[in-house]
């Protein structure tokens, strides 16, 4: 019984381990990607309106 | 392309009905854990899960795809950091010895070791290997991965996922078993009953609540409902459109856009509807864990085998599969169904119990296949997986 104990609480705290170290790539790469997100649309509505503007000149 | 309309159509019929029931005791069980969380009576249990749905309804109808990836990143930091401080106070309360001497005090050996434990066995064990292969493929991961921008980019989820996978499922399992430890002691409080006989779906929820520090029962809470939201709405939203595109379109190829989304949203609804009225009118016979477990099984050994055959076995044809979706999709339905009902005379109990069924469904799909497919090869030659391209007389 010793031994099944053992390897329960040895898988229990690897599961602990990787759970947190998914935690810490998620969140810094999940920041980095919103921000490209971001950019990217605000970038994609300004382009929309510049066209906008154009067009009401002509 | 390797199999007929009517092929895709039965297999779209089964992985709706396994989905919508294996989601089904999601909102309700969901709803508890939340109520006993708060601390709410237990009278406002229908009132707190219509609530939530109607929530997530909202949410998953009306919401866009920015709203989605921001609120889905800013509920995932909520509900990591929850999780796990959560099994921090969770095992510190009780001690982790403590545990172990409960488990092995209520359970014995068996508690550790599943190969000797009475309710579980080689049987079990067999069953859920046999599923192992498809647990990346069930639909809303699925989605998930489908809807990655390249395949790189879906190697990345995959692999993040599975290193998380684990973490996920024990330690709210470990929760539990602090919960058992704790009541199995001298608690503070009673475990919830229900009926006279103890809520064990209560339990956990009810510790939790009277262990943990006010700031941190109120993370939890947000994470339960972040949990729960980003759960419903992927479900919600891959089983209303299997519904849409894989059985109403094939019957009505002449829909339009516009109908197909207005058809979508409806299904969204209706699927919401039958999981509040599921929940509610639908005992499990065993553990929420087994439950998902046989429900999982009618849709990986009916869909996912026949899609798997009909990838890499050359003679499997149209008669084979669909023999081996009936068979895949009815047989779970004894467990489900009859299980603990008090139908079927005791001595027959055991035919269905989730794991004989379990095994039973993975072989008998495959004999289906199989042998359906070999006698009528003649009457139905297998089509080719890749449709000759024309080179212009190349």
């Amino acid at each position: 019984m010793a031994n099944w104990q053992t390897l329960w609480t040895w898988i229990f705290g690897l599961s602990v381990f990787l759970f947190f170290f998914v935690e810490i790539v998620v969140v810094f790469g999940g920041a980095r990607d919103i921000g490209d997100m971001l950019r990217s649309l605000t970038a994609h509505a300004e382009e929309e309106r510049s066209k906008e503007g154009g067009e009401a000149e002509k | 392309m390797r199999y007929g309309r009517s092929t895709q159509i039965l297999a779209a019929i089964i992985t709706f009905a396994a989905g919508l029931m294996n989601m089904g005791l999601f909102l309700v069980l969901g709803a508890k854990f939340m109520l006993y969380m708060v601390g709410l009576p237990p009278e406002m249990l229908p009132y707190l899960t219509a609530g939530l749905l109607c929530l997530v309804l909202a949410y998953t109808v009306v919401g866009g795809m920015v709203s989605v990836v921001l609120t889905d990143y800013i509920q995932f930091l909520i509900l990591f950091t929850s999780v796990l401080l959560t099994t921090y106070f969770a095992i510190t309360h009780v001690g982790y010895d403590s545990v172990l001497s409960v488990v092995e005090h209520e359970y014995g050996i068996g508690g550790f070791d599943p190969f000797v434990s009475e309710d579980l066995g080689w049987l079990f064990i067999v069953w859920l290997m046999f599923g192992i292969p498809f647990t990346g493929m069930w639909p809303p991961a699925l989605s998930r991965a489908l809807s990655t921008v390249d395949s790189e980019t879906s190697r990345k989820l995959y692999g993040l996922i599975g290193l998380s996978f684990l973490g996920r499922a024990l330690m709210p399992m470990m929760w539990g078993i602090c919960a058992l430890a704790y009541f199995a002691g001298d608690s503070v409080i009673s475990i919830p009953m229900i009926d006279g006989a103890p809520d064990t779906a209560a339990a956990m929820p009810a510790y939790l609540a009277q262990i943990l520090p006010a700031g941190m029962r109120g993370l939890v809470v947000a994470a339960a409902l972040a949990a729960l939201m980003s759960t419903f709405d992927s479900y919600l939203l891959c089983w209303s459109s299997i519904l849409v595109n894989d059985i109403i379109l094939p019957l009505r190829p002449d829909l339009t856009d516009r109908q197909k989304i207005k058809l979508t949203r409806i299904a969204v609804v209706g699927c919401g509807l039958f999981v509040l009225l599921w929940g509610y009118l639908y005992s499990p016979p065993a553990t929420f864990f087994r439950f998902l477990a046989i429900t999982g099984t009618m849709y990986s050994a009916s869909v996912l085998l026949t899609t798997a055959a009909g990838l890499y076995w050359k003679k499997a044809n149209t008669p084979g599969t669909l023999a081996s979706l009936m068979i895949a999709g009815l047989l779970p339905l004894t467990t489900i169904f009859l299980e603990g009902s008090g139908i079927l005379p005791p001595e027959y109990e055991w035919m269905v119990q989730d794991k004989v069924v379990g095994i039973t469904t993975f072989v008998a799909s495959l004999l289906f296949i199989v042998v359906g497919s070999l006698l009528t090869q003649k009457s139905h030659p297998p089509r080719a997986l890749l449709r000759p391209t024309h080179t212009g007389g190349s």
